[in-house]
């Protein structure tokens, strides 16, 4: 299962540094949504400082719904999908390598998410250790959610609409307990983010063992 | 049963919810008494908690429904229709429910809506179910469209534990259940409050069952009628193969 994923995991990204789709149209769009907040917010930098972690996990998460249909879309191509489920590859081996492959994107788009944020909003990002640590088991808890759904949202039409709809309900208490850390951290108050954190790896595993029992599932319907 | 009785047996249901729905506005609003403390307000009290149930019971409906169409022994196209049908049901009273809830938090917490958890699981689990109909209309074969809209299901209904015991786990504006079974039989409705409640209950059940025994027979006509416009266009196009050679 692990050959397979690590397999899938580096299709993926090499199928991305050939096309560059998620870094010539997903980060820009990143970084659209954060400035955007600056002009909805007046550019009033106390009211962005005090409202960044909301506004950054909002940012990463629709960021994070463009890569995980980017990460589907792969599969679409020249029905790869279809190829892989006839080569009789355990699918748990494929959705953990498709789930590497969107968290490895994430990563970034969470780094250029943070850095644009703090130097738009003015903000010092303390405790990088605590806030580095949530972005990467929020990034899974998100990246294992979405594979599965934009697997279950395949269609002729209307997919990218629907994936949002669906995403956000389901990830949502990974989306509150990261943006509750982050600013437990950012208040200097890092005791106040553990129970949070405990939260986040509790969705965030259960995403990931839920994910690997139903992908195959959906791949097959 | 045959079909003209199972046809009436519909309408008797349909119209017992009717009156049951009647006589639910008549017990609520004229025959019980304001509260001491709520006022009149007391009264939203005969429709909210019912309608919640209702909507509880639909998802519930929903995904057994959906496991059944899951697990290949029983897999029929039935069990995907009624999990549809019930799911939409369940939204209408979902949506009724937080309504009712919004109407009711604005004179007594002073505020159409407020971050609290119970409203909020709420918000989240119309908004799943929401998912789960749009999922549905998405351009699939059937087979396709009813397992995955019965995985769907099944992470959705994940939320309705969630909701129920939010007002336990976590310090809710959202009062306790007015009506307990349990160890201590916690009862706060007395009288013709409770016998409200309880036709409301009822009535709100009866016209659940009604609503989705409708739904569930039009997707089951609608559903024969595409196999048979199917059947004709490939007879069709037979045939017109058969000319053409």
């Amino acid at each position: 299962m692990l050959r397979v994923a690590v397999a899938v995991w580096r299709k993926d990204l090499s199928i991305e540094w050939r096309s560059r789709v998620l870094l010539n149209q997903v980060v820009p769009v990143t970084l659209v949504i954060v400035v955007l907040f600056g002009f909805g917010l007046d550019a009033r930098t106390t009211l962005l400082r005090a409202a960044l972690p909301g506004l950054y996990w909002v940012s990463v998460f629709f960021a994070l719904t463009l890569a995980v249909a980017r990460a589907a879309a792969i599969e679409g191509e020249a029905n790869a999908g279809e190829l892989l489920r006839l080569l009789d590859i355990t699918p748990s081996g494929v959705y953990l390598g498709k789930v590497l492959a969107v968290a490895t994107w994430g990563l970034g788009i969470e780094a250029v998410a943070a850095a644009s944020a703090a130097i738009l909003f003015n903000a010092a990002l303390v405790d990088p250790l605590l806030l580095s640590g949530v972005a990467v088991v929020a990034d899974v808890g998100v990246s294992a959610v979405g594979v599965v759904l934009a697997q279950l949202a395949t269609g002729e039409r209307a997919s990218e609409s629907l994936l949002p709809l669906l995403t956000l309900p389901v990830v949502s208490p990974v989306l509150l307990a990261a943006a509750k850390a982050w600013q437990a951290g950012l208040a200097r108050t890092p005791s106040l983010a553990f129970p949070w954190v405990e939260i986040l790896l509790a969705f965030s595993c259960i995403y990931l063992v839920v994910g690997m029992l139903v992908y195959g599932i959906v791949l097959e319907g | 049963m045959r079909s003209t009785q199972l046809r009436r047996l519909r309408r008797a249901i349909g119209a017992a919810a009717l009156v049951g729905v009647a006589a639910t506005a008549w017990l609520g609003l004229v025959v019980t008494p304001p509260a001491e403390f709520f006022g009149n307000l007391v009264r939203l009290l005969y429709v909210h908690p019912s309608m919640a149930w209702v909507a509880f019971l639909a998802f519930g409906v929903t995904t057994l429904a959906s496991a059944l169409y899951l697990w290949r022994r029983t897999r029929r196209p039935a069990w995907d229709l009624l999990a549809a049908a019930s799911a939409e049901v369940g939204v209408v009273f979902t949506g009724l429910t937080l309504v009712t809830g919004s109407i009711w938090g604005r004179p007594t917490w002073g505020v159409w809506w407020t971050w609290d958890a119970l409203l909020t699981a709420t918000a989240v689990l119309f908004l799943l179910y929401l998912g789960y109909l749009a999922l549905r209309r998405v351009p699939m074969s059937e087979e396709r469209r009813g397992v995955r809209s019965a995985v769907w299901a099944l992470i959705a209904f994940v939320d309705v534990p969630i909701i129920n015991q939010s007002v336990y786990w976590w310090r809710t504006l959202h009062q306790r259940p007015s009506l307990s079974i349990g160890p201590t039989n916690a009862v706060e409705v007395h009288g013709i409050m409770a016998v409200a409640l309880a036709v409301s209950f009822v009535s709100f059940t009866l016209t659940w069952v009604w609503m989705v025994w409708v739904r569930f027979d039009l997707a089951r006509r609608q559903r024969a009628l595409e196999q048979l416009e199917l059947a004709h266009a490939i007879a069709e196009r037979l045939e017109s193969v058969e000319a053409g050679s």
